[in-house]
């Protein structure tokens, strides 16, 4: 039966030093996925996931289970892609602002009389909305919906309330919504619902 | 009940994490409110449109695998044969000889270990490289430097100099000048005193003349 995540930090802190090869292998593609999805560039990502778990493997010698290692290891992957979109002069991916640069990367799409546009296109037009988002909204929205944490997993990586994420997520899906919407995707109404 | 009251349940039930209460909640809310019930179908359909995003493949593929939980069995037989000295490397395992002890190393570490001297090499080479280009300038530059210098001081001489012969030629010029009006008024005065002096001598020579002739 394959032991548990603090089962295995056990062991590497006991010595076992190819429990650090277990976690690495559990983890290694889901912690790459959602740093792609952070920083939007493949390379980058695979930068910053080798940084990320070469950081744990110097740290887990002294990590003191306040936190789940998932948890943990996410924080240490998110503090890191913070840091490498700070070096981009804090500007977010793609500000919502230079939509009309969107419209033309993407020509054409604003959907065809039956609002319907093909799903490579979709999920380009979703990687830009996402990547437009503010870096903490995006880091919420990927950690839901792509990585499928809790919003108690989610509050404790991000070290916020659960509050604050569910305001957060909230907030990102109806930027992404409104975004979406606004370029023909399917899509309900919008509705005026204030945002708190 | 306020819909912004709500919001925090209807994502709880949007993602699967509401107790029965809170589902209970928002079901009865939706039921009377068509707002919030556009509101839930609208975030539902931009979670399904979200899934459209994937991975690239090239993301996915897995690296080399790393080596698999080691064999302590067949540690103990390599550390045996090693006994006799020799290197042995097996299941993921480097085993080395070194200075007369048996050293174990896991590919683990190696590839940790590897990954890191990359990483301080990649370290090392931009830090040579920021070096290089704060490097004191070589003595080709300093030259070059040099007669810039030079040459600009010279400008500044040439154009000081210029500057003063034509300062000295205006003072000069003023002074001859002055001089010539000096001369000028002097001679005029000159004349002045000399007619006033003849005429004078004249008037003495009459008045001379008067007193010596008879009555």
């Amino acid at each position: 039966m394959a032991r548990t995540d603090e089962e295995l930090v056990d062991a590497f802190q006991r010595g076992e030093s190819a429990a650090f090869d277990e976690l690495l292998s559990r983890w290694q593609r889901r912690i790459l996925g959602a740093i792609y999805r952070v920083v939007g560039r493949e390379e980058e990502a695979r930068d910053i996931c080798q940084e990320a778990f070469l950081k744990a493997y110097r740290a887990l010698g002294s990590f003191k289970r306040e936190a789940r290692f998932s948890s943990w290891m996410y924080q240490i992957a998110l503090n890191l892609c913070r840091d490498r979109l700070r070096r981009r002069k804090g500007r977010t991916l793609l500000a919502l602002d230079d939509a009309g640069a969107v419209d033309e990367m993407l020509p054409g799409l604003h959907g065809d009389a039956t609002g319907e546009v093909e799903s490579r296109d979709l999920a380009q037009l979703v990687s830009r909305a996402v990547g437009a988002l503010p870096a903490e909204q995006r880091e919420v929205i990927v950690l839901k919906e792509y990585e499928g944490l809790t919003f108690t997993e989610i509050a404790e990586t991000l070290q916020v309330p659960v509050s604050t994420v569910k305001t957060r997520l909230y907030r990102g899906l109806v930027v992404l919504r409104g975004e979406l919407e606004r370029r023909g995707i399917r899509g309900a109404a919008a509705v005026a619902v204030p945002v708190p | 009940m306020d819909c912004r009251d709500l919001r925090d349940d209807v994502l709880d039930v949007l993602y699967g994490e509401a107790s029965p209460a809170s589902e209970a909640r928002v079901r009865d809310h939706v039921a009377s409110c068509g707002a919030c019930r556009a509101e839930m179908d609208g975030l539902s359909t931009v979670r399904r449109d979200l899934q459209a995003w994937a991975v690239p493949p090239t993301m996915t593929t897995r690296r080399p695998r790393l080596a698999s939980a080691w064999r302590p069995a067949l540690a103990w037989a390599a550390s045996v044969a090693l006994a006799f000295g020799g290197g042995l490397v097996f299941a993921g395992m480097e085993m080395h000889v070194a200075n007369g002890r048996l050293r174990l190393t896991s590919a683990t570490e190696e590839r940790i270990q590897k990954l890191i001297d990359e990483q301080e090499a990649r370290h090392r080479a931009e830090i040579e490289s920021l070096q290089a280009r704060a490097a004191l300038p070589s003595d080709e530059v300093l030259r070059h430097i040099d007669r810039l210098v030079a040459e600009s001081e010279a400008r500044q001489t040439r154009r000081v100099e210029g500057q003063l012969v034509e300062f000295a030629r205006r003072v000069d010029g003023q002074r001859r000048d002055d001089f010539a009006r000096v001369n000028a008024g002097l001679a005029l005065l000159e004349g002045q005193t000399n007619h006033d002096l003849a005429r004078a001598t004249e008037l003495m020579g009459y008045v001379l003349q008067a007193a010596h002739e008879p009555r």
